[in-house]
């Protein structure tokens, strides 16, 4: 092989291999950037259908909740004809449920998934509410037939048979959709990087057999030339026999033929002159073969002469740019300037082009139809012995696609995928340079710290999804208050921050965070939701807050706080006094602490009175701080301190001594109520002393068991429900009563509820504050109301203040009531006038005088 | 079905009236009463109470919710009165009421009845399905004895599906007695004939036939069956005077 190449000229023993191989190299990187492009579609492909079928999944559980309302609703109904409406809306909920269904599947198969997990878990969500929704509706059809009470026993069984599943098969699929999402990103970028050192690879392995082939022809050609030196200086010493043979036809060998000839027969000029011609047959078909190379070569070429006029340019430039010869002959080339390369380029391009004649880069030029574009040129300048250059010739290379596959990874990594802000990286590197120039123009630069005010129970009541859709919402919002020149970023769930740079007037940043406020607190609208949020905005100023990124974005963070604790919903500067602040919350904690030793705490106590003659039946013990500079401090001030600093089991045990003595004390002199009730925190829930501490209140001073309740929140009993019914059935079983309180503000399974071993449930006053008015109030009262009857439970209704409200529920059998229209807390002296003067019986209107 | 008699009665009966004296109260006893007797049995207790320093507290619902909160202990009662046996049974299977200490000493009716003001005339049961009757009010099946009833008889003679659609529950007889007589002239209700008042007109007598007899049963919970007011109380129940009052109430009262 490598005499054959010897036969042919240096050039072509140099260009065809390099054009070969180039070409290669060219296909090559052409196909894995086309490859890259596919993989950033499919990614956005998986982003886009994982989050419709979330969707789906969010739309079937509210659906699911409503329909769960609904037969609720159908069992407490009483009339025939508003039975047959609700079982007509019960049948379209379903329908909705069902037709839903089919959209949580995956159309699309992504390579190494297979959709058959998600087939096999859909059908069985599918099969579990076509069976719940089956046995439902013999509840339902037993409802018709009004038998209610089989039908609630019956509802309560399928209930908890099914809803459990449902929730889970639904929470499963949810996980595995986000897990799919992940696992498809990851499979693509994997494959996009594969990709990207394949091309590299191909390049280097180009390169090298380039660089060997150029070694091989390099070592002969000089070989050869030391041969033909020595044999000169042989000649030249006069010995004109000395031997010589021409082994190829190229150069090297052509000049040593000629050598031999002019050796041999000097004097023959016809030989020479024959010589001569044949040796201009041989250039002008390698010409020829040069300009067919040129011609279908597969990358754009261009060629110049030395006063950079075009002279030719082939057919793939012609592909590239649109342009043919006869639209750009004679022309300079700056006809195909796109107008976006700087002018340093173009000035390090014709510096290289002088000094080492070959130049490559990145170039911005436009097609004939206008299409700004990016390509890979190489240019050369061809010179004469004198260094006087010839010609240019120019090769192109369109890079778009490669262009727009890293603009996209470019963006991925600096970018907040969910709202298009910068993400917490950027967002520092953009500070670091912001505070370099403030600090060079002697600027000051302002840290606006944002956290919205109750994201987590938009997020928990509403979905993820609303969630999501709120900060994007959110995102869009601080955009249009800010300027181009200042940042904006998103560094964590519901918290973003705005760097407003080159200030020279703070008080500009009191303005904007007042707008900002006015702007994020105005009505939000997803889907079918429409809410209310609102920011706390805490700030800090460079240079007097902080001098670094980490010190402003702290400060400014410690000033958000300030903000939240001033009641949300406002903007507070960074201040010496905030670092004070939390000092002095130290100090609460510590004064905290000695509030038991000291006996600074109360107990007040609030009657519950029967519905049904309004007689006291039990009293609820309140906590009370007395402290002696500030007064009287509410618990909810200091009982998730309390909690936080774990004290809360040594004061809830305090809290059952002192009401089991005061109810003991009642009990030496006379009238008193049958029942005091405490409250428990879900911290003390939680506690294994819990059960040692109400044993020992109710022993120590001899008190009933069952005179004793103990109430707690429903949210603190939904928590851990496996730990709350362990825990309530010890206490249960100790023979106290017990109660859940707020009933109806948290989220509260049946299946759980008839699994507590529970007395009593507290309408919460939420629901009670306005009967009157709000019919969904009045609906949630009566069915929570006779859930508690079927249950076999008492009810009883906080909150209540007027006598509409009494009357209300009284109407439909609520048990006991409680609220200032029988009486206020009262400290423990003024319980025993009231106990005295009333004789256990309450006159309401009497109380609200 | 139940007698019974204990020569300890009179000792712990003495004993607590002496435990009594020292306190500050007199004894309390709690009636749970199906809501079709309340008032009767409020005027034997009346009766009682003027005799017996003790003082009774009635709770009056339907007989199904006061089993269910007894059963369920959001009620606390000492004697329980039942419309039906359904739910007596209820509490001899629950293990709170022992089978031997039951009894039934009274019987009832039931009767279709309108506003004393309606022009609604019935001469015959199927009249029901006309169109001169709109809405039927009856009790809750599951809960009230007296709607159990109804809806057998309405089932027995053919009826239950085509007034169906005309049909309206309530919770309890005195809520039906209370809606009823409130009512317009083109609503009926069915409710036993002791819980007729002044302001409801009887229109067509129920067939006892066409349902189950309806009887009344009354125990006392076996946790205070062996206190003396309990036992003393039963025993004034079921005498002459507190049949007499049934009797006048319009109760079929079996003779001792």
């Amino acid at each position: 092989m490598f005499g054959k190449l010897q036969n042919c000229s240096l050039y072509r023993q140099l260009i065809i291999p390099m054009f070969g191989i180039g070409l290669l190299s060219l296909m090559g990187t052409v196909y894995f950037a086309n490859i890259l492009k596919e993989s950033v579609a499919a990614l956005d492909e998986v982003y886009v259908q994982g989050d419709l079928r979330l969707r789906s999944l969010e739309k079937i559980e509210k659906q699911i909740t409503g329909y769960r309302a609904l037969s609720l609703r159908h069992l407490t109904e009483e009339e025939f004809s508003a039975m047959q409406e609700i079982a007509q809306e019960l049948q379209h909920s379903r329908n909705a449920i069902l037709a839903i269904l089919p959209e949580t599947l995956n159309p699309t198969r992504i390579p190494g998934h297979p959709e058959t997990d998600r087939y096999v878990r859909v059908n069985d969500l599918s099969n579990r509410l076509e069976s719940y929704f089956n046995e439902s509706e013999a509840a339902i059809r037993l409802s018709n037939d009004f038998e209610k009470e089989a039908a609630f026993v019956l509802l309560s069984r399928i209930e908890s048979e099914y809803i459990p599943e449902i929730k889970e098969i639904t929470s499963l699929l949810i996980r595995h959709e986000f897990e799919d999402i992940s696992e498809s990103r990851q499979a693509l970028t994997s494959a996009a990087t594969q990709n990207l050192f394949t091309t590299i690879a191909i390049g280097i392995a180009g390169g090298s057999v380039l660089l060997f082939i150029a070694f091989i022809v390099i070592r002969n050609v000089t070989r050869r030339l030391s041969q033909l030196l020595e044999w000169s200086r042989i000649i030249s010493r006069g010995d004109y026999t000395a031997p010589l043979t021409a082994d190829s036809r190229d150069e090297v060998g052509q000049l040593t033929g000629a050598m031999m000839e002019m050796a041999e027969n000097i004097a023959d000029a016809h030989k020479g002159l024959h010589l001569a011609k044949r040796r201009a047959e041989s250039i002008a078909e390698t010409l020829k073969i040069y300009a067919n190379a040129f011609e279908n070569s597969g990358e754009a070429i261009l060629i110049s002469d030395r006063e950079n006029r075009i002279i030719n340019v082939n057919r793939a430039f012609t592909q590239q740019t649109g342009y043919r010869l006869a639209d750009v002959a004679g022309k300079n080339p700056r006809i195909l300037s796109g107008g976006n390369t700087s002018n340093e380029t173009y000035h390090e391009m014709w510096q290289a082009l002088n000094q080492d004649n070959f130049w490559q880069g990145e170039l911005w030029d436009r097609k004939k139809s206008g299409e700004i574009y990016p390509k890979w040129a190489a240019i050369s300048a061809i010179r004469d012995e004198e260094e006087q250059i010839l010609f240019h010739i120019a090769s192109f290379t369109d890079i778009s696609d490669r262009k727009a596959a890293e603009a996209r990874i470019e963006h991925l990594a600096h970018y907040d995928i969910l709202t298009g802000l910068l993400n917490r990286f950027s967002l520092e590197s953009r500070m670091e340079q912001a505070v370099l120039a403030a600090k060079r123009d002697e600027l000051q630069l302002a840290v606006l710290f944002i956290d919205l005010d109750r994201f987590k129970y938009v997020n928990d009541s509403m979905g993820h999804h609303v969630g999501d859709q709120l900060l994007i919402e959110v995102a869009g919002r601080l955009k249009s208050c800010i300027r181009e020149s200042d940042i904006v970023a998103r560094i964590g769930g519901d918290e973003f921050v705005i760097v407003l740079t080159g200030l020279k007037d703070v008080d500009r940043v009191s303005d904007l965070a007042g707008h900002i406020i006015e702007q994020l607190s105005l009505p939000y609208r997803v889907e079918d939701h429409i809410f209310d949020s609102s920011p706390s905005i805490g700030i800090s100023v460079y240079p007097e807050d902080g001098k670094s990124i980490d010190e402003l974005l702290k400060n400014s963070d410690i000033a958000m706080y300030h903000a939240k604790d001033q009641g949300r919903k406002n903007f507070q500067f960074f201040t010496e006094s905030l670092q004070a602040a939390s000092e002095e919350r130290v100090d609460f904690e510590h004064q905290l602490r000695n509030a038991l030793e000291l006996d600074q705490f109360e107990l007040y106590y609030q009657a519950q009175v029967t519905t049904e003659g309004s007689r006291i039946y039990g009293m609820e013990a309140l906590l009370r701080w007395n402290h002696p500079t500030r007064g009287f401090i509410p618990p909810d001030r200091f009982i998730p301190i309390a909690e936080e600093i774990d004290i809360i089991n040594e004061l809830g045990a305090w809290v059952l001594d002192r009401a089991c003595a005061q109810l003991a004390l009642w009990k030496q002199r006379g009238d008193c109520p049958r029942q005091i009730s405490v409250n428990l925190s879900a911290r003390q829930l939680q506690s294994e002393s819990l059960i040692d501490t109400v044993r020992n209140a109710i022993a120590s001073h001899g008190l009933d068991k069952d005179e004793l309740e103990l109430e707690i929140t429903e949210t603190a009993a939904m928590a851990d429900p496996e730990l709350a019914i362990r825990q309530l059935n010890r206490l249960s079983r100790l023979g106290v009563s017990l109660a859940i309180d707020d009933f109806g503000t948290g989220y509260s399974s049946l299946a759980y509820l008839k699994q507590l071993p529970i007395n009593t449930l507290k309408l919460d006053r939420a629901f009670v504050g306005d009967i009157e008015n709000d019919r969904n109030d009045a609906e949630i009262c009566m069915a929570t109301i006779a859930l508690a009857h079927n249950l076999g439970l008492n009810i009883v209704a906080e909150g209540v203040e007027t006598l509409a409200q009494r009357d209300f529920l009284a109407e439909y059998r609520c048990d006991y009531l409680q609220g200032y229209l029988f009486s206020r807390p009262l400290p423990p002296r003024e319980v025993e006038e009231l106990l005295r003067c009333s004789g256990l019986t309450m006159d309401a209107r009497a109380a609200t005088l | 079905m139940y007698q019974h008699s204990s020569n300890l009665f009179p000792g712990i009966f003495f004993l607590c009236c002496c435990l009594g004296l020292t306190g500050v109260h007199a004894a309390s006893i709690t009636l749970a009463v199906a809501n079709s007797t309340c008032n009767t049995i409020k005027q034997v207790g009346e009766r009682f109470s003027a005799r017996h320093p003790v003082e009774i507290d009635y709770i009056c619902k339907s007989s199904g919710r006061l089993a269910k909160g007894l059963h369920g202990r959001a009620i606390e009662a000492d004697i329980y009165i039942s419309a039906n046996r359904r739910w007596m049974e209820y509490m001899v299977k629950g293990g709170q009421i022992s089978a031997d200490k039951v009894t039934s000493p009274w019987g009832n009716r039931l009767v279709v009845s309108a506003p004393a003001a309606s022009p609604l005339v019935m001469e015959q049961w199927s009249d029901l399905v006309g169109e001169g009757i709109h809405t039927i009010l009856i009790g809750d099946p599951g809960t009230a004895p007296f709607g159990r009833y109804t809806k057998q008889a309405l089932q027995r003679t053919g009826l239950w599906e085509q007034v169906k659609h005309k049909i309206t529950t309530k919770k309890h007889i005195t809520l039906l007695a209370e809606t009823l007589a409130r009512s317009d002239g083109r609503t009926v209700g069915i409710l036993f004939s002791t819980n007729l008042n002044h302001r409801l007109q009887a229109l067509f007598p129920v067939d006892p036939a066409w349902h189950p007899p309806i009887r009344y049963y009354m125990a006392p919970i076996d946790k205070s069956a062996d206190r003396p007011e309990t036992r003393q109380l039963l025993d004034f129940i079921l005498g002459p005077e507190g049949r007499e009052i049934f009797g006048n109430a319009g109760f079929h009262v079996t003779p001792p």
